[in-house]
């Protein structure tokens, strides 16, 4: 079904649209839960709520690209139960590795989370990935929106990992100049 | 802002662009209606593993007394095109110098091992460094001197340099960043006495490569070298940050290099694909300068499970267990005298370390073995640690439990009594489970089951299992009846690995036979509590997220084990000079010491325990020793459930494989030991402040086997000094007195019993009040297996003097271990 149809399901109410969505997209949801949660059921659930928070946004909401606002949700669910479940045990899937390699890109001042924006922030790294070849720009998001491991995103990309890693850590440094330069750090 | 900001802001980017960071493939086949279906590798995640790591090195630092940790980050890889042309250049670069310093260093070590002068030429393997790393508050200096490798093993050299006397240096372990690298620990090459009062401290280092993709030829540092000091205790190991060195020294000045050293090794093909040791097949062998390392796939190991969880237990027996090869090649035989073998990594890999010969020596032997007319398979004969799988046998009419609990300890104890049998089977889509037996003491609940992979072994295409089998799950019920839930209970430690006793095929189906165990926490015994089994249906471990939903999710044949487990009997403890331990009960498992609350020990008290407590061995027959953390950098305990949790999964790095500690809160110290020939008049003395205490027949009543004859052994002595002390009436140690010399002495050992004993060098020297000699090097024996047949004799000069020196003129203990059990004789230098 397309995703036309999914969407005019969702806004005639129809309890369908869900059906059509964990088909279409859970796999696709799964897959992006798990690389951060390593957990199965965990990611289950993600993709459970994930549904739930379509069917409470949709209407007036209009995704426009149905995969990518489902992934979004199941990302910033599985996101947020990463962090719940984090006291209670010792991490696990990729967040961990994304979060220390995106260190670089930043500086750990007190006063910098106050005075940044977080739209502003996102808007700034709109502008950096669209001024990227399609080529790493792909290569970051998969490895910093989907999480996808290294390996993965060489098997994705057709490319060898060294090469992936070359690039994630060039578009880093540039990221951090970027970042620099909009006056974000 | 912080990561997560950074994450957050990704993830509100705008649909268009997130879209291309979906994974097509995935997304083209759920658009096809095909979702694929989530697979649990089973392979631990690479932040799981240096978590794991991460935790155990800052717990092993800590057991050290260590306040510093020295870390090395090593990371990505260098393409392989430029692999010759690279190595060329080095090897030229490394001929302009005439003795660069790390061959000194290798030499020195190598001597220290073997005790035979090292001659090999280093040259080529490795390469200088002079760079240096200071502490943020100047408190040590590390030098980084040189670098060599072989491709399976890093050796860095570096000195360690304490701005003053004030801080001493604690320990120094590394933080690894690869997960196919593994942090061999560090050794003392050298010391250096300053006119401060302080030392400068010369170390090596050891990493190893535990994954065979993942070669260190094919590795570069683009990070090199951090320092740091870990400030936090170890509970804070648990969180994610803490696993990372807290205060990092100037990592991102040093500059990247490098590791253009190291050629691709040479591969044998293992050609017989039964060639075993110890249940691992060996799929392919290859041989350095610097040792032979086989990899070994264990198909019936989880890679979730810590490696020491799915080895065998012939490959935990020893701690280092030794290769002996037939005489048939006198060559080959010398090369190979003094190698030992490392269990290293995960359960892939296994190392073995040689004397290095030469640069020109490993292709010889490299012919040499794939000439052997011996079938590859029957050298599994010549490891001595090799035992036959077990089978399940019901010839005798003992119970199942009796027979895993047996297997389990190595044992002929008769364990009678002390468990059930049990016939319990679940099954799902992928694999059947039989639970068979539980058996344990008030402390320890073990429980046995088998696993019948029904579609066979689910690897994936690196080796790694797809898939988690169901866990048999346990649901307490207290006295009152009370459900506890399926959540783990406080009171008890659930392991939470599957653990492989053995494996085996039954008219074609292969068989995993796998255990688990329950642990008290309380200190009061598991007694009086029901305990009910069902099956987790949970993919990724023991613990369902809720009760509820467990409930439904599990096996509705949940099914009570009958209670065999007997209230134990605590005895007080020897009035306040075992502080802070009130009680203390003895198992026909082991000793559990029961303790109010460890939280109010003052410092000094909790020094002094954790140096000075132990539990002396009566008659050989409890192997049984207390371990116990160091303090943290502030000087406070560390948390005892932390530091059990990496000695759980350190074992085989431990002396005593066959103890298991559970700490909790500083509420309970249970230590199991090895029940051989248990006997009811045991006597344990527990020793503190060196006053050995005897805590005279602690055995419970329930222990009433007439199989158990009672012991007569005078108690021993450890106060009297003479110049053989012997822990056994079968094997006996003596120092020829009229050979003792400031740097050495000659060793009588007697074997009076009917078998066999194997074991090694290993020595240390300690003052009469029992405190250890500083060695000036740590490197003072040789790894070479001595062998003393039953009713034979042999004598060893044992040299010092590249450990100890000159020792002054006084008495002084000499301590070693044969067939498992200490031996310390006194000796007088004049």
């Amino acid at each position: 079904m397309h995703d036309d149809e999914i969407l005019a399901l969702y806004r005639s109410r129809s309890e369908r649209a869900l059906q059509e969505v964990q088909s279409k997209y859970g796999g696709l949801c799964r897959t992006v839960a798990m690389q951060i949660l390593r957990n199965a059921e965990d990611a289950e659930e993600c993709v459970n709520d994930m549904l739930y928070q379509t069917w409470n946004a949709i209407p007036p909401e209009e995704p426009v690209r149905l995969s990518a606002y489902c992934a979004a949700l199941t990302r910033n669910n599985a996101l947020n139960r990463y962090e719940a479940k984090k006291a209670k045990r010792r991490g696990g899937g990729e967040l961990p590795l994304v979060l220390e390699e995106l260190s670089g890109c930043l500086r750990a001042e007190d006063n910098t989370e106050r005075m940044i924006d977080k739209i502003v922030l996102t808007d700034t790294i709109e502008r950096f990935l669209r001024d990227e070849s399609a080529k790493h720009r792909r290569v970051f998001l998969l490895r910093y929106f989907s999480m996808l491991p290294v390996t993965d995103i060489a098997a994705e990309m057709s490319m060898r990992e060294g090469t992936v890693k070359s690039i994630l850590k060039r578009m880093r440094d540039r990221l951090q100049v970027y970042l620099e330069q909009e006056g974000l750090l | 802002m912080t990561n997560k900001d950074l994450l957050d802001a990704i993830g509100r980017l705008p649909q268009d662009l997130l879209d291309e960071g979906l994974p097509k493939k995935t997304a083209q086949a759920a658009e096809a209606g095909d979702a694929p279906e989530i697979k649990m590798t089973g392979q631990p995640e690479k932040r799981s593993i240096r978590l794991r790591m991460g935790a155990a090195v800052a717990a092993m630092c800590l057991l050290l007394n260590g306040a510093l940790i020295g870390g090395l980050i090593l990371a990505n890889r260098k393409s392989k095109e430029n692999r010759a042309q690279i190595s060329l250049a080095n090897e030229l670069s490394e001929q302009k110098l005439e003795t660069p310093g790390y061959v000194r260093d290798m030499q020195d070590y190598y001597t220290t091992v073997t005790g035979r002068e090292c001659t090999v030429d280093f040259t080529g393997m490795g390469k200088e460094f002079d760079d240096r790393f200071e502490l943020e508050d100047g408190a040590f200096t590390i030098h980084l001197t040189g670098m060599v490798s072989d491709g399976f093993v890093l050796y860095t050299m570096f000195d360690v340099i304490p701005r003053d006397a004030s801080e001493p240096f604690g320990g120094f372990n590394a933080y690894i960043t690869e997960e196919s690298m593994l942090g061999g620990g560090c050794t003392l090459l050298r010391r250096e006495k300053r006119e401060d009062g302080a030392e400068n401290l010369h170390y090596v280092a050891t990493h190893l490569r535990t994954d065979p993709n993942h070669l260190m030829f094919d590795s570069k540092s683009e990070e090199l070298f951090c320092i740091c000091r870990n400030k936090d205790d170890a509970k804070d190991n648990q969180s994610d940050e803490a696993a990372k060195p807290v205060n990092y020294g100037p990592v991102a000045e040093s500059a990247p290099f490098r590791l253009d050293f190291i050629a691709e090794p040479e591969y044998i093909s293992m050609t017989d694909p039964d060639f075993r040791t110890g249940g691992s097949v060996i799929e392919k062998a290859v041989v350095t300068p610097l040792g032979m390392y086989l990899y070994a796939k264990n198909e019936n190991i989880t890679d979730s499970a810590p490696y020491v969880s799915g080895l065998p237990k012939s490959e935990l027996s020893e701690e280092n267990e030794q290769l002996i090869l037939p005489d048939g090649s006198s060559k080959t035989v010398k090369w190979l005298d003094g190698w030992k073998l490392n269990a290293s990594g995960e359960s892939h890999l296994r190392m073995l370390f040689a004397e290095p010969l030469g640069k020109d020596t490993p292709a010889d032997s490299v012919i040499r073995i794939g000439e052997t007319e011996i079938p590859v398979s029957d050298l599994s004969r010549y490891f001595s640690g090799a035992q036959p799988e077990p089978q399940i046998q019901q010839a005798d009419n003992k119970p199942a439990y009796v027979k895993w609990m047996q297997t389990l300890y190595d044992t002929d104890y008769d364990f009678t009594g002390s468990g059930t049998d049990l016939d319990i089977t679940w099954e799902d889509h992928g694999y059947r489970v039989h639970m068979t037996a539980a058996a344990g003491d008030a402390f320890r609940l073990y429980y046995f089951y088998d696993v019948y992979p029904l579609e066979g072994q689910p690897y994936d295409k690196d080796g790694n299992r797809d898939e988690y089998f169901p866990i048999p799950l346990f649901s307490f019920y207290d006295e009152n009846g009370e459900n506890l839930g399926w959540k783990r209970h406080t009171g008890y430690r659930i392991g939470e690995n599957p653990l492989l006793l053995s494996s085996e095929t039954v008219d074609g189906q292969e068989v995993w036979h796998m255990f688990g165990r329950v642990t008290d926490l309380t200190g009061t015994g598991m007694h009086g509590c029901t305990i009910y089994t069902c099956l987790s249906a949970q993919l990724s471990g023991l613990e369902p997220s809720n009760s509820e939903a467990s409930d439904t999710r599990s096996s509705a044949e949940a099914k009570e084990i009958p209670n065999f487990m007997q209230k134990p009997e605590f005895r007080s403890v020897n009035g306040q000079a075992l502080k802070p331990y009130t009680s203390y009960a003895v198992t026909q498992l082991g000793i559990v010491l029961v303790s109010d609350d460890l939280g109010e020990l003052t410092a000094d008290e909790f020094e002094t325990m954790s140096s000075q407590l132990e539990i002396e061995q009566a008659e050989g027959e409890w192997q049984c020793e207390a371990f116990y953390p160091g303090k943290s950098a502030a000087g406070e305990p560390v948390a005892w459930q932390d530091w059990a949790l990496s000695w759980m999964q350190y074992p085989v790095q431990t002396t005593f494989w066959n103890l298991a500690g559970i700490e909790s809160g500083g509420v309970v110290i249970c230590h199991f030991a090895k029940p051989l020939d248990i006997r009811p008049s045991i006597n344990m003395y527990l020793k503190l402040n060196g006053v050995p205490l005897k805590v005279n027949n602690p055995l419970p009543d329930f222990i009433t086997s007439d199989a158990q004859p009672a012991a007569t052994e005078p108690e021993p002595d450890t106060t009297t000094a003479t110049t053989q002390t012997t822990a056994s009436s079968v094997l006996a140690v003596n120092i020829r007195a009229e050979n003792v010399t400031p740097t050495g002495c000659d060793i009588v050992f007697t074997n009076d019993a009917n078998s066999d004993v194997c074991f090694g060098r290993a020595f240390r020297l300690l003052n009469m009040d029992g405190t250890p000699l500083s060695p000036l090097c740590e490197l003072t024996f040789t790894e070479e297996a001595l062998e003393l047949p039953a009713g034979g004799t042999r004598t060893e000069h044992y040299d010092w003097s590249n450990g100890y020196g000159n020792l002054e003129p006084g008495s002084y203990l000499f301590e070693t271990r044969v067939g498992g059990t200490p031996f310390t004789a006194n000796f007088t230098v004049s």
